[in-house]
């Protein structure tokens, strides 16, 4: 297997909180490695400092062998970084094709380009037609974003990042409050996307993660405690006793 | 079906039949009024890009709208005068022709923007409005102590500027210079808004997160999207000294910059032909109400309130809102 994000004696303080406490952590190929922990343990702050969002306040983070500690968020997502949000944040006014678009143009930074019509096919190509089809969104892809529920705008989300062409998917929380039927199709997306994209899931409904996840780390207080497979996870004393509440 | 198509073709083709029969009747003053609501309406098509598309309340747009009045009539006037304006890399008495005219006024309009959009595009809200409005005013004040060209009481150009040869004092054949001009700049503003940048923009306007997540500096979009909204703005003003052929402060003065953001708000934000159907509303509710009574602003003000609460697309959102629900 091939690391393609290393995180290497990754620390953040925010006053008296530490909320990344000397993590060490590596993403691989073809892998959906989850991260799990109880509120406030310091994941979305992780997936922050990766982003470049907030800085670290020491330690590395290393892209295929390059060290993009210091890269600005721009430059970490044309090098190949994509995430969702915890709390879904795609363009309400904005069709689900607008959405996908927009993201294509970022990556290829197009965005200087004053006269092409977005409506022309070199935007319309068979790549976003695959990503529509991916995040089963195709037969609506017309539809503006505030119309779709909540469960479809955590599609787009997905489809978003998939439009920046990216080395690795950073998910927070993709499926936070979606019914059992929707997170089943979510669970269907990412066995899909993984052998393209590694993704790093944050989730906190157990069943999903077991059953997806082929590696589980495991944050409490900002220090990861444990990380292996689930059947690992599931008999580790520490994060029974940390985490899943029994002994 | 009414569509905000149609509505824009009607009216430009409107104008235009209005101006040709003006011509016939013998009604200069109303070619005249009719090429004054084309040049308001550049000059608002202007600041809608970055109002209506970007959501950047520019409050200083009569900054671009007086830049390019001044260098147009600064031009001429030397060149009328045979009068040296700069001597140093090579002598130059400014120009009568309308394309280096236009020509300087996009540049010198451009850079003006470059520099307002670099300092007040670090701001927003409320405070993008006041620093937009600053500039504007420090130029007004300038202007206004500027006694070579005229100071407060601003300063004539007698001719307007040549055009291969067109005789431009012609009122029917200004007219069609600006109309010709308001349908460059219509097709320019329709490509630009639905061209890959016009997505960016709008999604700033939106969404400043998610631009950024996809790689956008958001800061770089809206800055472009200000120098083509001031030299659009810019060329507006050149026009207009050309058919007043008088140049003075009030080009600057904030309640110009004011009057373009009406013009806005009644036509239909966000819409390209709004800008147009507002100044053609504006200047003709100007001219009926205003020969009736000074005070016709008050009315005016009715009725910016009335779109403001009851008809948020302006006058072509409400038609067509109004279509539908026939
Ligand atoms: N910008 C900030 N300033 C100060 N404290 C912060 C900031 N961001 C996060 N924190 C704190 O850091 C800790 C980790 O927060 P984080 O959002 O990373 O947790 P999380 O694991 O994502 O939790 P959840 O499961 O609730 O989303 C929390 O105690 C939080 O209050
Ligand atoms: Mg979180």
């Amino acid at each position: 297997m091939n690391k393609i994000l290393k995180i290497v004696n990754l620390k953040k303080n925010f006053g008296a909180i530490t909320a990344s406490n000397d993590i060490n952590f590596c993403l691989e190929t073809g892998e959906i490695h989850a991260l799990i922990g109880p509120n406030g343990a310091g994941k979305s702050t992780l997936i922050k400092q990766i982003m470049g969002e907030i800085k670290q306040d020491s330690g590395e983070i290393v892209l295929s062998g390059i060290n993009i500690s210091n890269f600005k968020t721009e430059d970490r997502i044309h090098l190949g970084f994509a995430r969702s949000f915890q709390i879904t944040d795609v363009i309400l006014d904005f069709t689900i094709l607008q959405n996908v678009l927009l993201a294509k143009i970022g990556k290829q930074k197009k965005y200087y380009n004053f006269y092409s019509s977005i409506e022309s096919s070199e935007f319309s190509s068979e790549e976003i037609k695959s990503i529509l089809l991916k995040i089963d969104l195709w037969d609506k892809k017309e539809t503006p974003a505030s119309l779709l529920s909540h469960g479809e705008r955590r599609q787009l989300e997905i489809g978003i990042a998939l439009a920046l062409d990216p080395q690795l998917i950073l998910l927070d929380e993709p499926m936070a409050g979606l019914s059992l039927d929707k997170i089943e199709k979510m669970k269907f997306i990412f066995n899909q996307i993984k052998n393209e994209v590694p993704i790093l899931l944050i989730e906190h409904n157990m069943d999903v993660v077991f059953s997806i996840a082929n590696r589980i780390s495991v944050l409490v207080n900002g220090k990861i405690i444990a990380s292996g497979t689930s059947s690992e996870i599931k008999t580790n004393l520490d994060v029974r006793k940390a985490y899943l509440g029994t002994a | 079906m009414i569509s905000e198509k149609k509505i824009s073709y009607i009216s430009l083709i409107g104008i235009f039949f209005i101006a040709i029969f003006s011509e016939y009747f013998d009604e200069p003053y109303l070619i005249t009024l009719l090429s004054r609501i084309i040049i308001f309406s550049i000059a608002a098509i202007g600041l809608n890009l970055v109002l209506g598309f970007g959501n950047l309340v520019s409050f200083g747009h009569a900054a671009f709208f007086g830049l390019g009045g001044y260098v147009s009539g600064i031009l001429a006037i030397h060149a009328f005068n045979s009068e040296l304006l700069i001597s140093w890399p090579f002598l130059f008495s400014g120009s009568n022709n309308s394309i280096i005219i236009w020509l300087f006024t996009i540049l010198f309009c451009s850079l003006l923007a470059l520099l307002v959009g670099a300092f007040s595009l670090r701001t927003s809200g409320v405070y993008f409005i006041m620093i937009t409005l600053a500039f504007a005013q420090m130029l007004y004040y300038f202007a206004i102590s500027w006694p070579s060209y005229g100071g407060e009481d601003g300063f004539s150009i007698y001719v307007r500027s040549t055009l291969f040869g067109i005789n431009t004092m012609k009122g029917l054949n200004f007219f069609f210079i600006c109309f010709f001009w308001l349908l460059i700049i219509l097709f320019i503003t329709g490509k630009v808004v639905n061209s890959p940048f016009g997505l960016a923009l709008r999604a700033t306007r939106l969404n400043l997160t998610r631009v950024k997540s996809v790689g956008i500096n958001p800061f770089r979009i809206q800055l472009m999207a200000f120098v083509l909204s001031g030299a659009i703005t810019g060329i507006a003003g050149s026009l207009y000294v050309d058919l007043n052929r008088f140049v003075s402060p009030s080009l600057l003065s904030w309640q110009m910059s004011g009057e373009f953001i009406v013009f806005i708000l009644i036509g239909g934000l966000g819409r390209i032909y709004g800008p147009l159907i507002g100044a053609a509303f504006f200047v003709a509710f100007e001219q009926f109400f205003g020969s009736y009574t000074e005070h016709w602003q008050i009315f005016l003000g009715i009725i910016i309130i009335s779109t403001v609460l009851f008809a948020k697309g302006g006058i072509i959102g409400f038609i067509l809102e109004y279509k539908k629900n026939e």
